[in-house]
């Protein structure tokens, strides 16, 4: 248990936000960013506002006893605007916030939407002026004529103000959705990265910008792969990374040229051919790149794991984490509520030995690098007793399910964990849920602090409250819904030092020289390398872990059945429309997917009959054949016509559907399908262990079900 | 000074204080713009007691307000007591002085730089000396980058201990966390190296030098070449070669192509510096690696300096250098992949001819300008016919003739009306060169179809351009050539060529002189307002006006006067207006 950062135990400091269900869209938190001192903790939400939680600093004999953050100043950062000649509307969220190092006793930060960069000053004023001439300090006018001396100014104390003013607009310099925004090194110039352009700006220069890297095809049908993500390197000024869509991280040396279309590195794994499937694609995608804050390690986050590079090893990741392996099953229902397209990031404690990311129902994730352990955790009310030590959440992903853990099936996919911070030195974690932000924090800091905690909680219920409009504390007792679990847990949380929560953490069976092979790639380990074991006490994890396989391996057990099944019953479930038979195409909807058009074109190509597979293969084939039809000709999942960056208004960011990839030429067109359907069902057969070239084995009885 | 008697007179300058903190920022900045105004209303003791202290805190402002409060503060000696008292302005430079907008800080440092030589050296060692150290030390990046510009200017005036004292502070910044405090600190040190004796030159500078050219940012290393030129020419020749030649040299090769571009961007300055010997030997090599750069940028740059370069070389290997080095690079370029490449190469290649002289013009140089003048930038054929000049003087614009005519007729019909724009601009200088019959025989034609271009500004540009040709020419060949032409527009179907006829006539008259204008222009005008199209009438108005003085009053009176007369009474308002104008001018009535 003991051992350097190892055995945090992550206890509830705050929350903030509205406590009603009903979730206003403009109060959804869409970026969570400390500054470079962790004293101030920066939001941006859909509404366009940003709001700042200052740290205070109860004792200050003590430092280190830091005590909350509570809310240093909100302002307005972007308006909804409309673009009259695209008639396009640009939505006020705000989608980054960087904070500048510091340069004066100001705050700097840049903020971002979809299209215009802003630099925001944040200044205390603690005088103000006092003296008129002409009128009294009420207001009231002199007679100018009983003027008989002149009378200047004086500054007196006031109480402190703090004022954001906006410094500098950076404007017009994108033609798509910016996605990131990083600060150089040499604190003088940043990127700003959109779909398909990444942009270098002088900060203080608003009237141009340097295009360093357009992706941008001639031709947009020939769009392959957008960039998700870029950063600067923390201190080589000339280096830079972006990723993208593809899985591929790119870094960029900007010495060499003044463009940096080339790249000089392509940081990319290769695909294990076993693993793949109709969403590989999809859940390869990056949606989150950031250095490690010494600059030798970058971390990339995809749909369901998180990737540690080394910088100079460019052909597989040095360490890779399953955030969520257990959706692999669930891939089908989540594309079908969009959920896979969701943009999680990840962030770098502040020695860069743990990880954290977020995952669906509230969950999040650490991965703990030197020790190999990882630990799921929760933000939800009911653990927001103060101090209260977070309980270890486990997902039972098939099988039997145990006493506390939650099955699959129940996770709440509405409820994911997409921005979380980390305190720049200390063991401080800011997590937003959809309109809350939660701010956790090391139990050994809390504990030496706790009684400086406690007089906060009664401060909470009484003054702080009036602070904001809508950011407000809801640590008050009253809204806590007390379990039994909870209870018992908070009970242990206060006789301290309580052996059983050392569960935080669950060991990772990795080891890092073998990082790369052990993906789940081999097919016979019942609980493939990085997946997190289930354990609820200490002896019984060694049990339990081989008891309770988790459903996702199943893939490699070769149980495609039970995938299948598994699928279809997930897209019944969700629509009802499966049970009715497929329906033909509308006409007019060029962009759709066209699955049977493929078939056809498959059973033509492929006429040579095969004699060894039975009716099993058929079953099988014929479901997935009905599956996917089925799916593909809701009208709901018509993907759009035309090509537009839009972000559609629901909560999903870039979604692969609704690019030009989806049309001819891209991941779902006809030509594509081509190749990807019988690869697919490769892939399942290989599984199967039949090992049997797919074109033979597709015959006239599967497509004569059309 | 300012005292209780009279009312009146106060009461602008309280208007005046009042608005210092007016809600509205123009009205703040107009109270700052007139801060002299109210000092002087003040008095010194006041200024220096009570508006200094306000204007000391009062940094919370917009930038323009306190941009302008920074630059009244540097010409404010005299309003707060003269020299003795000078020392009162520092508390609020030094707080402008660390304002987060660069603008702001700048000027703070201006004025301060200013101020700095009213004090007396005793001053400058109680209270100006304490200031920049202050700077220097201060927690923020922004005092630190300030304090960099201010040493240079008390370093000579101060004794000997704050003068080690200083240069420490300084040796301290460079080694700056901050990336921007070196960047200040680079772009001073030229300018602190001039201040400094050459021994501490030697011994504090260059290290200084050597570190900040060599810095892990890029943006630091590439000022690092700035300071270069000054440093070299600070230093006697002997010590060139071992103390800042090894630095350039690793400049010109950096692994940035930002700080190549520096150099590049730099070189006729660092050849100044350097000498002739370094140049032949070391910046040569270097400058034909700059020409063949695999970056653009630093091609560009480069190829700008190919020129001056070459001017600067020692005369005695001049030709042999240019022959033996820099024209093979340069005729890489000329078929450069970028076409900024070849345009920067274009604007001065043709300087190169009067270095080199005829023969070689002919034999080497030619051929290039021959592909430049094809070349498919319109831009790189432009810049090779404005500078034809200097080729004129060296082999005479006729052997570039055959392959300039084809080039001018393609600009001229170019498809972007600023390309012809651009062409018809360099017309009288063509024409100048070619002479008259060359000109008549090629260009004339199209001097003419640009008359009747469909782009305003190409048809506006084509009459100007024929004003200069007959300045040129005189006015005998521009009754034979020109205004015959010009007057048979009169009578096109397109109304706006009958107007391009009047304004032609405008631009004409004058050159021209009175008998032509009077025999042949007048009479075409006058007919001309008999048309049909009211803006041409008001123009045949407007073009009277204009041609009035040239012509004798005999013909005003019998001629223009009733056409004029009859326009006034015109049914088109505009056409009454510009006649009765016409007639007012002409004084007619």
């Amino acid at each position: 248990m003991a051992g350097p950062g190892g055995d945090m135990q992550w206890c509830f400091s705050q929350v903030k936000g509205a406590i009603d269900d009903d979730v206003a869209e403009a109060d959804i938190i869409s970026t969570v960013e400390f500054n470079h001192t962790g004293e101030l903790l920066a939001t941006g939400d859909k509404g366009g506002r940003v709001v700042i939680f200052q740290q205070e600093i109860e004792n200050k004999n003590q430092p280190q006893f830091r005590s909350e953050y509570n809310v240093y100043s909100t302002f307005q950062s972007h308006e909804p605007e409309f673009d009259y000649l695209k008639s396009l509307e640009i939505e006020e969220k705000i989608n980054k916030i960087r904070w500048l190092p510091q340069k004066n006793a100001a705050q700097f930060l840049l903020s971002t939407n979809d299209k215009t960069i802003k630099l925001w000053k944040i200044s205390e004023r603690d005088k103000r002026p006092e003296g008129y001439n002409l009128k009294e300090e009420d207001g009231r006018y002199k007679d100018s004529n009983t003027i008989t001396s002149l009378r200047v100014p004086v500054l007196i104390p006031m109480d402190l103000m703090v004022e954001a003013s906006p410094r500098r607009v950076f404007a017009n310099a994108h033609t798509y959705h910016i996605n990131s925004i990083s600060v150089n090194s040499d604190n003088e110039t940043y990127l700003s990265a959109d779909d398909l352009r990444i942009n270098l700006w002088h900060l203080e220069i608003t009237d141009r910008s340097f295009n360093i890297v357009d992706i941008k095809p001639a031709n947009m049908e020939e769009l392959t792969e957008v960039i998700t993500a870029a950063e600067f390197h923390p201190h080589q000024c000339n280096t830079f990374v972006y990723s993208s869509s593809k899985g591929t991280i790119r870094l960029c040396d900007m010495r060499i040229s003044a463009l940096c279309d080339k790249h000089s590195k392509l940081f990319e794994e290769p695909e294990d051919p076993s693993n793949r499937s109709f969403f590989s694609e999809i859940i390869s995608s990056i949606s989150d790149v950031k250095f490690s804050h010494n600059g030798r390690y970058m971390m990339t986050r995809d749909y369901l794991s998180v990737k540690i590079w080394d910088l100079n090893m460019e052909s597989r990741p040095v360490e890779t984490y399953q955030v969520h392996e257990y959706l692999r099953s669930k891939l089908c229902s989540l594309y079908e509520n969009d959920c896979i397209f969701d943009k999680f990031e990840c962030c770098w404690n502040g020695n860069d030995s743990v990880v954290m990311t977020g995952s669906y129902n509230n969950f999040f994730r650490m991965f703990d690098r030197s020790q190999r352990r990882d630990v799921t955790l929760e933000a939800s009310r009911e653990n927001s007793k103060p101090m209260q030590v977070l309980k270890p959440r486990k997902v039972c992903a098939g099988g039997k399910r145990k006493k506390d853990e939650i099955s699959v099936d129940s996770l709440d996919f509405n409820k994911k964990i997409l921005h979380t911070a980390w305190h720049p030195q200390d063991n401080i974690i800011a997590v937003a849920t959809t309109n809350n932000l939660y701010i956790f924090q090391d139990k050994r800091a809390t504990l030496l602090s706790c009684t400086i905690a406690r007089l906060n909680v009664c401060r909470y219920g009484s003054a702080s409250f009036s602070l904001t409009r809508a950011f407000f504390y809801a640590a008050h007792p009253a809204h806590q819904a007390q379990t039994m679990s909870d209870a018992a847990n908070a009970t242990s949380t206060d006789n301290n030092g309580d052996p059983g929560l050392n569960g935080s953490w669950v060991e990772l069976e990795m080891n890092r020289g073998t990082a790369g092979s052990a993906q789940p790639s081999t097919t016979d380990g019942p609980a493939p390398g990085l997946l997190p074991l289930p354990q609820v006490e200490e002896e019984e994890a060694m049990v339990g872990g081989l008891e309770h396989v988790p459903s996702s391996s199943s893939i490699h057990n070769g149980d495609m059945e039970k995938i299948l099944l598994d699928a279809q019953h997930e897209s019944s479930r969700s629509n009802s429309s499966c049970d009715s038979p497929p329906r033909p195409h509308s006409p007019q909807d060029d962009g759709q997917i066209i699955f049977d058009v493929d078939v056809t074109s498959r059973r033509d190509s492929q006429s040579e009959e095969d004699v060894l597979d039975k009716e099993r293969d058929m079953d099988i084939l014929m479901k997935d054949a009905d599956w996917v039809a089925d799916w593909s000709s809701r009208p709901e999942n018509i993907p759009p016509k035309e090509f537009h960056f839009r972000h559609p208004r629901r909560s999903v960011t870039l979604s692969m559907r609704k690019t030009g990839a989806m049309k001819k030429g891209g991941i779902f067109s006809a030509e594509f399908l081509k190749v990807f359907i019988p690869s697919l069902l490769l892939s399942h057969i290989v599984a199967l262990g039949l090992g049997v070239y797919i074109g033979k084995r597709l015959t006239t009885p599967p497509t004569s079900s059309f | 000074m300012a005292g209780a008697d009279g009312d009146d007179s106060l009461y602008p300058i309280a208007v005046l204080i009042d608005e210092l903190r007016n809600e509205d920022v123009q009205l703040r900045l107009n109270s700052i713009k007139k801060l002299s105004t109210i000092a002087l209303a003040l008095g010194v003791e006041r200024t220096r007691t009570e508006l200094l202290p306000f204007l000391t805190d009062t940094i919370y402002d917009e930038d323009e307000v306190l941009l302008a409060l920074a630059e009244q503060l540097g010409n404010f000696t005299m309003l707060v007591g003269g020299p003795e008292y000078v020392h009162c302005l520092l508390p609020p430079l030094e707080s402008l002085a660390t304002v987060e907008e660069t603008v702001v800080r700048d000027k703070a440092v201006e004025s301060l730089r200013k101020i700095s030589q009213e004090h007396s050296p005793v001053d400058l060692e109680v209270h100006f000396e304490p200031l920049v150290k202050r700077l220097a030390s201060g927690d923020w990046f922004t005092s630190r980058t300030s304090a960099c510009g201010l040493f240079s200017v008390c370093y000579p005036r101060v004794s000997s201990t704050v003068k080690a004292e200083i240069r420490q502070h300084f040796r301290t910044l460079c080694s700056d966390d901050t990336p921007m405090v070196r960047r200040a600190a680079a772009s001073k040190l030229g300018e602190f190296a001039k201040v400094l004796e050459l021994d501490y030159v030697k011994s504090d500078i260059i290290s200084l030098f050597t570190a900040l050219a060599s810095d892990e940012q890029d943006s630091v290393r590439l000022l690092a070449v700035e300071a270069c030129v000054s440093i070299a020419t600070l230093l006697p020749q002997e010590d060139l070669e071992t103390l800042v030649m090894p630095t350039l040299r690793q400049a010109a090769e950096d692994k940035s192509w930002r700080v190549r571009y520096m150099v590049a961007d730099k070189f006729s300055e660092l050849q100044k510096a350097v000498g002739p010997e370094i140049t032949k030997n070391d910046l040569v090599p270097a400058f034909q690696n700059l020409l063949k750069d695999c970056e653009a940028e630093v091609r560009a740059a480069a190829a700008n300096k190919v020129k001056e370069f070459c001017e600067n070389l020692p005369e005695d290997s001049r030709e042999q250098i240019i022959m033996t080095h820099i024209l093979p690079c340069v005729k890489e370029l000329v078929s450069d992949t970028n076409q900024h490449v070849k345009s920067a190469l274009a604007s001065v290649i043709m300087g190169l001819s009067t270095i080199l002289g005829k023969d070689n013009t002919i034999e080497h140089l030619l051929p290039l300008f021959l592909a430049q003048l094809k070349d498919e930038c319109p831009e790189v054929r432009l810049n090779i016919i404005s500078n034809l000049d200097c080729v004129n003087e060296v082999i005479g614009i006729r052997q570039l003739s055959q392959s300039l005519l084809p080039a001018i007729v393609e600009l001229a019909e170019d498809a972007k009306w600023r390309v012809r724009l651009a062409i018809i601009e360099y017309m009288p200088l063509l024409a100048g060169q070619l002479g008259v019959e060359f000109f008549d025989e090629k260009l004339n034609t199209l001097c003419m179809a640009w008359l009747i271009d469909h782009v305003y500004a190409i048809r506006e540009a084509a009459t100007c351009n024929l004003m200069k040709l007959v300045e040129k020419f005189g006015a005998e060949w521009a009754q034979n050539t020109i205004v015959p032409k010009v007057l048979g527009m009169a009578n096109d179907p397109n109304y706006l060529h009958r107007m391009t006829t009047l304004f032609c006539i405008n631009a004409l008259s004058e050159a021209c002189g009175q008998d032509i204008t009077t025999k042949q222009m007048l009479p075409v005008v006058l007919k001309m307002s008999n048309d049909q199209v009211a803006n041409v009438r008001f123009n045949v108005a407007k073009s009277l006006q204009k041609i009035g003085p040239v012509l004798d009053s005999n013909a005003l009176q019998t001629e223009v006067k009733p056409v004029l007369e009859k326009l006034a009474t015109d049914t088109d308002m505009d056409v009454k207006y510009f006649a009765q104008e016409a007639i007012s001018v002409l004084a007619l009535a």
